[in-house]
């Protein structure tokens, strides 16, 4: 690799983590400002003075809180409710052979052909008769749904490239089918599961057109429809704004951190050859 | 030990048949290599045999008990397989003990036994190493330490040794032997590579397109092979296999003419004294028939080849029709120049053109 190159490569890594981190940045330096520096004529890129007015004001004036919870609640479920389905039916769609395999494994990535708001309208007539209007199950329902096509469509490649001679041998070791898969076959596509886990989390963590129609009490709203209401109430407090925004980063990053050492590439190395 | 028989065993892939009805038994304890070229369906029989694919017609038999639709887990067998298929993230005792945690053994037991497979297989310092961290034959010698932990009548070995370099492909042919030895098992062992085949088997399959050629012991099918197929598979280098014009006959030889070799009236023993000769025919002869005997051969080498302990000569054409001659000890040979080499003509096999043995 020449100077020139690498030169190239190191600016372009820079531009990019600027660009995205500069509002992250933004938007944290700027929930510990006072209300006066966040709206001074010109802008400070190092905040000179600190306060936690706009945590204080969130938590105790608001129901953030409650918002947060919520959230985290629906999201953690929902996550876990496409993982727990999605890998028996990648599993399946990849290894058992039935008629129309393949054209309902295409089938299913229909689901995103529908914008959202196509949909919703039947969808909370059903969720009427069901009862489950209102309810934190009906939010969960949902992103699971439409987190599902894309999870399993993601995991099957990852099955994929499992080398069949490893479950073959798992099989002659004398392992069922369901120990095969939960021993021998999820721990090599962890990386799989963790996109899936992380995908499934900040879909159904960012979800607000669903969440603003399906949910009517307060006590029920998730962070994006609740957050919104915080905002608009009397006035736009930048502060409190800022704040809420950075309380809602945390759950994200954390669950990055915590799955994100799953991605460890070359997990099957060593099995074969 | 067990014995393994296949009767009428077909397999087909769709409309594509790669198994036409087969039988084969194999005797307890008996070390039998299938050897074939690439695609000749040697691998597809043997993962019939351990259950990982079902025979499309037929019945397959081990240790007395029909297992055609038993379940792989339920054949009291285990599989070597060519890229070994090691548990990446298991360590090399887990991968050694998962097959006896599956069998139910408790986990005392379980220990005992992989730390006498380790210590047979040399790997004792290695148990708590992941996979990655192991070098090719060492890998291979767990793959095998996971199959022998299980102690299963029957062992399948899917070319095991042909992702291993030349020098550690040798050291575990001898393991492997010393390991039939030991174990006295029934051991199925699928190669193209006819060395491993000669020097590992108590008895060799020979398969084309997946049909069994000829099966016997390495030293029947070197030495009286039944078609120009096995002639030509077995032995390196290959037999030289000439055109040949049938003179005449004296009782239980053909007398043949060897335009290639200079020859006339070569007599060569018949099979069968009576039988039918075609006017046309092709000449085995092994490259170690040269060297000495009372017939005198000029051949011009293109290429000398010198193992060291042997030399080959090799003359100008194409592989089909070239001749390879061992060369005698002190004889001088350089590429270009004419030798003058004697030949023991004896052992010389004669073959139809399409194939059979006459």
């Amino acid at each position: 690799m020449t100077a020139a190159w690498r030169l190239l490569l190191g600016a372009g890594i820079v531009f990019f983590v600027l660009l995205i981190g500069l509002p992250f940045w933004w938007v944290v330096t700027g929930s510990f400002k006072v209300p006066q520096e966040i709206i001074a004529r010109t802008p400070t890129f190092i905040p000179r003075s600190f306060t936690l007015q706009h945590y204080d004001l969130l938590l105790s004036a608001s129901a953030y809180g409650t918002y947060l919870l919520n959230s985290l609640l629906v999201a953690a479920a929902s996550t876990l409710l496409t993982l727990l389905l999605a890998v028996p039916a990648a599993y399946a769609f990849f290894r058992i052979e039935f008629r129309g395999r393949a054209t309902l494994y295409r089938l299913i990535l229909l689901a995103y052909a529908f914008p959202s708001i196509v949909v919703l309208v039947p969808l909370f007539a059903t969720f009427a008769r069901l009862g489950l209007v209102d309810t934190r199950l009906a939010l969960v329902l949902v992103n699971t749904a439409f987190a599902l096509p894309f999870a399993i469509w993601m995991l099957r490649a990852f099955f994929a490239q499992i080398p069949p001679e490893i479950e073959e041998a798992a099989r002659l070791d004398g392992g069922p089918p369901l120990v095969v898969l939960w021993r021998i076959l999820l721990p090599l596509i962890a990386p799989g599961l963790g996109a899936v886990a992380i995908f499934a989390f900040v879909s159904a963590w960012t979800e607000y057109v669903f969440a603003s129609v399906l949910i009517l009490t307060d006590a029920l709203r998730t962070l994006p429809v609740g957050f919104a209401g915080i905002i608009g109430q009397y006035q736009v407090n930048w502060g409190l704004l800022l704040a809420g925004a950075t309380l809602a980063i945390l759950p994200v990053v954390a669950l990055f951190a915590l799955i994100g050492r799953w991605f460890v590439t070359g997990l099957t190395e060593g099995a074969v050859k | 030990m067990s014995e393994v028989r296949l009767e009428g065993v077909a397999k087909s892939f769709g409309s594509v048949e790669v198994i036409p009805p087969l039988d084969l038994r194999v005797e307890p304890g008996e070390f039998c290599v299938l050897v074939g070229p690439s695609g000749c369906g040697k691998s597809t029989l043997l993962r019939l045999i351990a259950g990982l694919e079902t025979p499309s017609a037929g019945r397959i038999v081990i240790g007395g008990r029909d297992v055609t639709h038993a379940d792989p887990a339920r054949r009291d067998l285990a599989m070597v397989f060519q890229s070994y298929a090691l548990y990446p993230h298991m360590t090399v005792a887990q991968n050694m003990e998962f097959g006896l945690e599956m069998a139910g053994l408790p986990k005392a037991q379980r220990r005992d036994k992989v730390a006498a497979a380790a210590r047979a297989l040399r790997l004792d310092g290695l148990l708590d190493r992941k996979p990655r961290a192991l070098s090719g034959g060492q890998r291979q010698r767990v793959a095998i330490g996971r199959a022998i932990v299980r102690e299963p009548r029957v062992f399948l070995f899917d070319e095991p040794l042909s992702n291993l370099d030349a020098e550690l492909r040798v050291d575990m042919r001898l393991e492997l032997a010393r390991l039939h030895r030991s174990l006295e098992a029934t051991m199925i062992f699928v190669t193209h590579d006819q060395v491993e085949a000669m020097t590992l088997a108590d008895r060799i399959v020979v398969l084309r397109a997946g049909r069994i050629e000829q099966k016997g012991s390495p030293g029947a099918l070197y030495a009286d092979p039944d078609n120009l197929f096995v002639a030509g598979f077995l032995g390196t280098p290959r037999m030289n296999l000439l055109p040949a014009r049938v003179s005449g006959r004296e009782e239980r030889r053909a007398l043949v003419d060897v335009p290639a070799l200079g020859l006339t009236a070569l007599p060569v023993r018949l099979r069968e004294p009576r039988a039918a000769l075609p006017a046309e025919v092709v000449v085995g002869l092994r490259p170690e028939a040269f060297g000495e005997g009372p017939l005198r051969v000029r051949l011009l080498p293109a290429m000398i080849e010198n193992l060291g302990a042997s030399r080959y000569l090799y003359t100008e054409g194409e592989r089909q029709s070239a001749v390879v001659a061992e060369l005698p000890r002190g004889v001088p040979a350089l590429p270009g120049e004419t030798v003058d080499i004697p030949l023991q003509a004896d052992g010389a096999m004669l073959f139809a053109p399409e194939g059979p043995r006459l």
